[in-house]
């Protein structure tokens, strides 16, 4: 009946169609080709692509007054964002933490596809802070992406797109909220001479925020509150130049904060800025065509990291009792490059390839550690002079297999000189679009994240050393993850999407202190991770949006010490989140944002009867947000956020359950908000 | 403390500020005009000199001189002698645009777009709209983010309107229905 309708329409359409129009050449088709590969690199057709990806965008982003990328990830579907007592943030995929080896991601971050990352922990913790107004969009890859980004891109991969990097206009914001916060920033772009094309951006911000602690924070008497030590002052510039086929970006970054509720997670008498990130990055991209539907891509990059950090903690003698103050001190440089070179190519009809090869080299420049109660002095942390080199091949192809069926093969092989080792990866998907409202994904996909070289190369030199020794011997650990995906659209205005996985990790690398003395790092048994994420989005004729999202995650986990399977300690398997944006008037919206994370287990290697029963946890806690936000006179807008409004009592697990209740967090606060576009 | 929530809101009636993908502007920009090409009139063959108006809310005034700019850099000297001249004209004025042969419209509420398509019907100008939902609101022409990037056409508005459409660009265009499908 349907098409019988539309038939007619046609029909009675062309009956007045122009003839001599037809017969000339518009070139739409080629220019409609262009237009699939725009929409389809910056993830607007997501739901019809093989490839599972969510896309934060920074306007919707921003009206819920989201401050930070760190906050903006905790808004996903199975998502859980969280710190450890060192200020160290975690950003926890589908449930697979490392709860004693708590410093290590186990996803990938990319800011305008250059990797932040780390030889020395695996981490990239010190980007998250990126304040929301220098980002256009994040794209979120949550499961295995080494096909695609090698190492690291274990259980998901985060790939953040700068304003300026998107050339998205010229913009000047500031922030002003509790605990002093302030930031002031801003993203331009100028046309040179030649066609060429400069876009600069650059932040300050700074907070000073304390956390009431209480004195179970501490064995000794403070000459200053009980307080956690958060203060922050961070600053990034960046660039992207283009000329022609030539790209040319960079970024250097500069984060330096307190350390939190200390080391061991006893609050330390100096509260200044005692931790210092730096990370430069340089890359050099050239895109040329070689055929009519071909285009090759090389890349070449360096990056250089430095860390500065100098910690008081605690020896500690209950039987005595006996408490000895002491420094910990540990500098790191580390520098990186990479050369990459790939070659995309439509010309076979219905297959999109890509195919390249990767070279890396991660050399430790020097890196120390010093502690001022053990004989040992200065010395290496790790084992000095650590080079990482890597040789990728990957190809990948997106197949066209019929008009509503897509299929994605990609392949990668990693070979390690450092341990002469080859990792494979895959992604496997595909996508099924039944008719307009249905569409359905299947994907498979096998990642590896190799050892960082803490968990290989630390040295301990003896007793009271304090560190682990690490082992040389690690194999890198691998997962594999099935997934299936129905997505719902209805008219524009619904999107319900549900997401079925079932993860499991093989060789987890984690601490392991039955090994000791020989080493204090291993192999561990797998561990499972399934469960369902359902997303839901509404979208009124209004433009009013109300977005709904609800996960369950069971993920398994064995210590080494009791070797009992219980649930990921310290990690929600229950989380809701939602938020609705309703414009009060044409410009002015109110957005009201909930977040529930459920009860998180404590770890009975530390805390419980391995065979008793076993409520203890972390109590669930939920937020609301509210944040009001208008445009007004021309290009400012303006928000103003309460976060956190019903002053719930928030706790984030505590390492090795240290504290009872767990780490406090903020309770209620302000935010302040303002962009100009010009 | 009212009264400056009253000024504020009282600014903010008069302006909106909706969302948009610069990428996605990127390609409105190049195929807008070209889409112009193959709608309207018989006439339209003979014709050399076109105009392209973009309406917006006050609020989104910045994002549409960037659609206006993006256009004028992808067709400098217009296309095949044909000369395009794009205007940016809020909502509230479209009856500037009387003699546009296509209204690029930006976000705003339904009734706004309601009214301003049955003006375009009255004066046989075709529409085109950022937003494809609006094609439920009567507009012509959107963009279909599929697996392709697809022309997305109202045929009901194109009858109603009595504004042809080329034959190739039906060719490759999905199809609008009110009741969803395609």
């Amino acid at each position: 009946m349907k098409m019988k309708r539309a038939h007619a329409l046609f029909l009675s359409v062309m009956a007045v169609a122009a003839p001599n129009i037809l017969a000339e050449d518009f070139g739409l088709e080629t220019l409609l080709d262009d237009a699939t590969e725009v929409v389809t690199s910056s993830k607007l057709n997501i739901d019809s692509t093989p490839s599972v990806v969510t896309v934060l965008e920074h306007d919707p982003m921003y009206l819920l007054g989201v401050k930070t990328l760190f906050e903006a990830l905790g808004l996903l579907p199975g998502v859980e964002t969280s710190i450890n007592q060192f200020g160290i943030k975690k950003v926890i995929f589908r449930g697979f933490d490392n709860p004693n080896n708590f410093v290590f991601d186990k996803v990938k971050l990319l800011v305008d596809g250059v990797a932040i990352e780390m030889g020395k922990y695996g981490n990239s913790s010190f980007y998250y802070d990126l304040p929301i107004d220098m980002v256009e969009r994040i794209e979120v890859l949550r499961g295995p992406g080494s096909a695609l980004y090698g190492t690291g891109a274990f259980n998901g991969v985060i790939n953040v797109v700068t304003r300026q990097s998107a050339g998205s206009g010229d913009t000047l914001f500031a922030g002003y909220g509790s605990y002093d916060y302030m930031m002031g920033g801003g993203h331009v772009g100028y046309r040179l001479p030649g066609g060429a094309t400069l876009h600069v951006d650059g932040y300050y911000q700074r907070h000073d925020r304390r956390i009431d602690a209480g004195p179970a924070y501490t064995p000794v008497v403070l000459n200053r509150p009980y307080e956690s030590s958060e203060s922050l002052k961070d600053f990034s510039v960046g660039l992207t130049y283009r000329q022609g086929p030539w790209i040319f970006r960079s970024r250097v970054k500069n984060e330096s904060n307190g350390n939190y509720f200390g080391w061991e997670e006893y609050l330390e008498e100096r509260d200044d800025y005692r931790n210092v990130h730096k990370f430069l990055f340089g890359e050099l991209e050239y895109t040329g065509r070689i055929a009519a539907e071909t285009e090759w891509t090389v890349k070449l990059g360096y990056s250089r990291y430095d860390f500065d950090m100098t910690a008081g903690t605690y020896h500690i003698e209950p039987a005595i009792p006996l408490v000895i103050p002491f420094d910990i001190a540990i500098t790191e440089q580390e520098e990186k490059g990479w050369l990459e070179s790939s070659v995309n190519s439509r010309a076979l009809e219905g297959h999109d390839i890509t195919a390249g090869i990767a070279l890396s080299s991660l050399r430790g420049v020097e890196n120390q550690l010093y502690d001022s109660i053990s004989p040992y002095g200065v010395r290496d942390l790790f084992k000095e002079g650590r080079i990482r080199n890597t040789y990728a091949l990957y190809a990948r192809d997106t197949v066209k297999v019929d008009t509503d069926l897509y299929a994605l093969v990609s392949l990668r092989a990693d070979y390690y000189s450092e341990n002469r080792k080859t990792y494979p990866s895959a992604q496997l998907g595909l996508v099924y679009m039944a008719n307009d409202a249905w569409h359905y994904k299947l994907n498979y996909g096998h990642a590896f994240r190799v050892p960082s070289w803490m968990e290989q190369y630390t040295v301990e030199y003896g007793f009271g050393d304090g560190t682990r020794a690490g082992n040389e011997d690690l194999k890198a650990e691998t997962t594999d993850t099935i997934e299936a995906v129905a997505i719902w659209n209805s008219g524009h205005t619904h999107h319900l999407q549900t997401n079925v996985y079932y993860s499991v990790i093989n060789d987890v690398i984690d601490i392991d202190d039955t090994l000791a003395p020989a080493s204090e790092y291993g192999n561990l048994d797998r561990r499972k991770s399934y469960g369902i994420e359902m997303a839901y989005t509404w979208v009124t004729s209004g433009m009013n949006r109300l977005h709904l999202n609800a996960s369950y995650s069971k993920t398994t986990y064995t210590g080494p010490l009791l070797d009992v399977e219980q649930s990921m300690p310290g990690v929600a398997g229950v989380m809701f989140k939602g938020y609705y944006t309703h414009y009060l008037t044409p410009a002015t919206t109110l957005s009201t944002l909930v977040k529930y994370f459920g009860q998180r287990n404590r770890n009975r290697d530390f805390d419980g009867a391995p065979d008793g029963p076993y409520d203890l946890g972390y109590s669930d806690y939920a937020t609301v947000d509210v944040t009001l936000a208008t445009t007004f006179v021309k290009g400012w807008t303006l928000t103003a956020s309460v976060k956190n409004l019903f002053d719930e009592e928030i706790f984030y697990p505590s390492y090795n359950a240290t504290h009872p209740d767990g780490i406090p967090r903020e309770r209620r606060n302000f935010l302040l908000q303002g962009e100009y576009r010009f | 403390m009212k009264r400056l929530l009253s000024i504020l809101i009282g600014l903010s009636v008069v302006l909106h500020a909706y969302t948009y993908h610069r990428e996605l502007l990127q390609v409105y920009g190049k195929i807008a005009p070209r889409m112009m090409l193959l709608v309207g009139e018989q006439e339209a063959k003979n014709k050399t000199d076109y105009l392209l108006c973009i309406l917006y809310e006050p609020g989104d005034e910045n994002h549409a001189q960037t659609l206006r700019e993006m256009m004028v850099a992808a067709y400098p000297d217009g296309f095949k002698g044909r000369k395009f001249r794009i205007e940016t004209v809020t909502f509230g004025h479209c009856d500037n645009c009387r003699d546009a042969d296509l209204l690029m419209l930006f976000d705003t509420q339904p009734q706004t777009i309601r009214r301003t398509v049955e003006k375009a019907k009255a004066r046989g100008i075709a529409t085109m709209a950022y937003s494809s939902r609006f094609l439920q609101e009567g507009v012509l022409l959107s963009l279909d983010l599929g697996a392709t990037v697809r022309p997305y056409i109202n045929l009901q508005a194109a009858k109603e309107g009595k504004i042809p459409v080329n034959d190739v660009l039906l060719r490759i265009s999905k199809i609008y229905q009110k009741d969803g499908g395609e």
